[in-house]
């Protein structure tokens, strides 16, 4: 690959105490890509999310975007410069109404309130999300809570966008519209990287899964590969031989 | 217009102090309403805010105008002084620290002999001016004075509320840690919103101290008049426009009566009544009296 990688996280460590959660781990990810972050419980992986996202710092290791050395900075920094999420446990604000949730992401890009307003609202309109826009967001059922959550870090223009643990606690229908919509994220130009926990969801929707088991990266290439790699299938399924 | 069918200083006296109530309360309530940060020591700036204005007269021979406008920016001064410290504190221990902040600085002025220590200082009369905002005659001036501030920090909260400050304030409120995944920086939210609200608590104070023309470390840093600044806006609806305005509208008027027709000397019977009432608003109302009015909110619809 000729270009530079959009995101660049380089021998990666975390411990938390004398829990080693990430072993230097690295990863590339190309702009336009959509990138699965896999792994049994346990693996590491919303560590090393977290860590991108800039939650808290590697104990060592670097993470470069576009180039910039970000290791240090804090996620609202992270975020002006183009790196959005998403929480696994969905994180909404209560007391205000749908529409006013995204324009608190949208105000990133314009200091107009209306234009603040506006732009929030085409977002909704993608994540169709339009017809709650007056809805308190305490009141939403929780996958519109999703939608919400994912909307917010789309107001605010990402160039890359975490998801953590998005299709959770939906049903196969609702999981199903969440997959067109990231594929629709994703023509929009924006770059994923997702952690998931199930594999059928997250399989035929990556272009790239990378396999993290107890700290370690295991495995990484095209679905098709990974589920075959026999690491992968230990990591999952447990060691025949010690079983 | 209400002044003019008031003729009884009393009750004049109980319309000037409502108003100011309601401006101090709305400076508060930008900070513990919109940005989350629950000050129970507000009485610091509103003590700085009266002193220096005094002082400066006194000493300096300043306006005070401008006094009021030193003790303004002092105060915020001094609020993003202890901000910077304080701010890194979550929860309950950022309004434990306001408090204990608040207590020492009644004992440092209870103390210092160049402000009068306990015995405070006394602001004698030189005749009526619009400069030196003396009084002696009417108290209808002050009305206007208390009228036209409560009237400007409603503006500045409500031109808070529409713009990006508000926005981000109120989502760091709600969920800090998303609003920092949005771009929000959270320490200069609170420093900006404290601040400001510092700011307009201690020109009140400066206006206070004119209108009694006598302050002492008790009647303007203790522990009360943070109370007071604080129960207006979380009984009428904290993060509210007008939540402010009508908590203070009861509550004053309530206190100030019950001081007078039932509670003797240093008794506190209005206390009484502003825990009771308080508790049953918090127990039916948890939102403040506003949300039964449908005052709370500026419409959020959708623009096409």
């Amino acid at each position: 690959m000729t270009k530079a990688a959009l995101l660049k996280a380089e021998g990666i460590t975390k411990f938390f105490g004398a829990l080693k959660a990430n072993n230097n781990v690295s990863l590339e990810v190309q702009e336009g890509e959509i990138v699965g972050l896999i792994g049994p419980n346990g693996a590491g992986k919303s560590t090393f999310f977290n860590i991108i996202a800039g939650a808290f710092p590697p104990t060592s290791g670097t993470i470069a975007f576009q180039g910039d050395d970000i290791t240090t900075l804090g996620p609202a920094v992270r975020c002006a410069r183009g790196i959005a999420r998403t929480f696994q446990v969905v994180r909404s604000f209560d007391s205000m109404n749908v529409v006013d949730n995204v324009i608190v992401g949208s105000l990133l890009r314009t200091l107009k309130p209306k234009e603040a307003r506006r732009a929030a609202c085409e977002v909704l309109e993608f994540v169709e999300l339009d017809a709650r826009a007056g809805t308190r967001a305490g009141d939403l059922t929780s996958p519109e809570k999703r939608r919400l959550e994912l909307a917010r870090a789309l107001a605010t223009a990402p160039k890359l966008l975490l998801l953590d643990e998005v299709m959770a606690g939906l049903t196969p229908t609702e999981a199903q519209r969440g997959v067109e919509l990231i594929r629709r994220i994703r023509i929009s130009g924006v770059t994923i990287i997702m952690v998931e926990h199930v594999m059928e969801i997250v399989m035929p929707l990556v272009d790239r899964a990378v396999v993290l088991d107890l700290g370690e990266l295991i495995a990484a290439g095209s679905p098709q590969h990974v589920i075959n790699d026999p690491k992968v299938i230990t990591a999952y399924l447990g060691d025949r031989k010690h079983a | 217009m209400i002044p003019l069918v008031v003729s009884d200083v009393y009750t004049m006296n109980v319309l000037i102090l409502t108003l100011m109530y309601v401006a101090l309360s709305q400076s508060w309530n930008i900070l513990g309403g919109y940005c989350g940060q629950i000050s129970l020591g507000h009485a610091v700036y509103f003590g700085i805010g009266a002193y220096v204005t005094t002082v400066a007269l006194l000493v300096v021979g300043i306006l005070p105008w401008f006094g009021m406008l030193a003790g303004g920016i002092t105060a915020a001064v001094i609020a993003l002084f202890l901000g910077y410290f304080c701010f890194r504190l979550g929860g309950h221990y950022y309004t434990i620290a306001t408090i204990v902040i608040a207590e020492a600085a009644l004992l440092i002025f209870l103390n210092w002999d160049f402000v009068g220590a306990a015995l405070g200082l006394q602001i004698s009369y030189t005749g009526d001016s619009w400069a030196t905002l003396q009084f002696g005659q009417s108290k209808l001036p002050y009305f206007y004075l208390a009228l036209g501030f409560s009237l400007i920090t409603w503006l500045i909260a409500w031109t808070i509320e529409g713009s990006r400050w508000g926005y981000w304030w109120r989502a760091v409120k709600d969920d800090a840690e998303a609003a920092e995944s949005l771009g929000v920086n959270i320490f200069s939210s609170k420093m900006a919103a404290s601040g400001i609200s510092a700011f307009l608590t201690a020109v009140s104070g400066g206006f206070y101290a004119l209108f009694v023309s006598y302050i002492e470390p008790q009647s303007v840093l203790g522990f009360q008049i943070s109370l007071l600044i604080a129960l207006p806006a979380v009984l009428g609806g904290v993060g509210t426009l007008w939540g402010p305005a009508v908590g203070a509208g009861i509550l004053i008027p309530v206190g100030e009566l019950t001081r007078s027709y039932i509670g003797g000397s240093g008794s506190g019977a209005h206390l009484v009544i502003y825990g009771t009432l308080i508790v049953i608003v918090s127990l039916l109302r948890p939102e403040g009296l506003t949300s039964m009015l449908s005052l709370g909110k500026r419409s959020g619809g959708v623009v096409r």
